[in-house]
């Protein structure tokens, strides 16, 4: 059963997941699979670097399209919840606060 | 006498005296290190004659390619002392390789350029970094249609896709615990990342000796020349801690498949 999603889980990139930027398209591939990714989805995927939180990568996406943080992190939130569900990166623990 | 100083009038002087440049031969350059300004002190000179009949004159040898004809005829001979090796490609030779070489084939058939040989690859990198003996017309040409080819992201997506493979096989050493494999395959990994992000930024050259040129000719942001000769030369491996070395490696890999922009 996978971890849920919160503002505070960090997101681990896999390091066998292979990517592609070719002709504007951003895809991305694991085994058999490919997937292509929203310009968007390409930004967050573009920040996950196995530090940052869900919330932080929300900041970086509220400032980049100019949107709300609600709105941001409902978007990070939602993405990322479904790159973990086609198993292209895992959650880390929760950062503590403090 | 030393390479760098070779002139290239002495060049095609010494070819018409040995009898060495065809009668239809459209253009003559110097590609390699010479042209680079790479060279050192026991560099061969290499040069490319091209010409619309096939070489009928002496050759000492051959390099095969995948085209019509399927051999291109070399020569080895002597300046001041230097070897200087030509190569005998046809005017139609190089239309068939850039063929090749299309954005539909890109796209269609062949994104990694599996068609492309040894000879034939170092042929275009070579044109795309010639120094012009004659024939600046058709060089400049040719030139053109290469940089409007599908070669540079051809050479890197295969960099790319050799990258991948050694990292798949990194992590799947390292989850046997074969840690020496495991370092060997990151190794690789690094070599072919750095390939992608140089082809990437126009470094064509495919030879293992040029990359660390190639790396400081490019410059990259991504993987600065002090990073990649870093790692390379293995500076920052702790025989105490090899996994850390190997995620580094592959951390790397990671961030230049996300940069590379095809």
């Amino acid at each position: 059963m996978s971890l849920p999603v919160t503002p505070d889980t960090v997101v681990v990139p896999r390091l066998d997941v292979r990517v592609r930027r070719v002709g504007g398209d951003f895809l991305v591939g694991i085994a058999e699979e490919a997937y292509s990714l929203s310009e968007s989805g390409a930004f967050i995927w573009r920040q996950i670097n196995g530090r940052r939180t869900v919330r932080e990568i929300a900041e970086r996406l509220a400032t980049e399209y100019d949107v709300d943080d609600a709105t941001a992190l409902d978007d990070t939130s939602a993405t990322i919840t479904e790159l973990n569900g086609l198993d292209l990166v895992r959650l880390g623990p929760e950062e503590s606060a403090g | 006498m030393t390479l760098s100083s070779v002139n290239l009038a002495d060049i095609e002087t010494t070819l018409k005296t040995k009898n060495l440049i065809p009668a239809s031969c459209l253009a003559i350059f110097v590609g390699g290190s010479l042209a680079r300004g790479w060279q050192h002190a026991r560099s061969d000179a290499d040069l490319y004659v091209v010409s619309t009949e096939p070489w009928t004159g002496e050759a000492d040898g051959f390099n095969a390619v995948a085209l019509d004809p399927a051999t291109v005829p070399t020569n080895s001979s002597y300046l001041d002392g230097r070897r200087i090796e030509v190569r005998y490609w046809t005017d139609d030779q190089i239309d068939q390789l850039l063929g090749k070489v299309t954005w539909e084939r890109f796209r269609e058939t062949d994104s990694i350029g599996d068609r492309i040989n040894k000879a034939e690859s170092y042929l275009l990198a070579r044109l795309s970094t010639a120094l012009v003996v004659s024939g600046v017309d058709w060089i400049d040409r040719r030139r053109e249609q290469l940089a409007d080819s599908a070669f540079r992201p051809m050479l890197t997506m295969r960099a790319l896709a050799v990258a991948d493979s050694y990292v798949e096989d990194a992590l799947g050493m390292l989850e046997s615990g074969d840690q020496h494999a495991a370092i060997l395959a990151a190794h690789g990994a690094l070599v072919a990342a750095a390939d992608a992000l140089a082809a990437n930024q126009g470094e064509l050259g495919v030879e293992d000796k040029w990359r660390a040129r190639r790396m400081a000719a490019i410059s990259s942001p991504v993987l600065p020349f002090d990073r990649y000769w870093e790692l390379t030369t293995m500076r920052s491996y702790d025989p105490e801690q090899p996994k850390r070395w190997v995620e580094d490696v592959l951390e790397l890999c990671r961030t230049v498949a996300l940069e590379v922009e095809i």
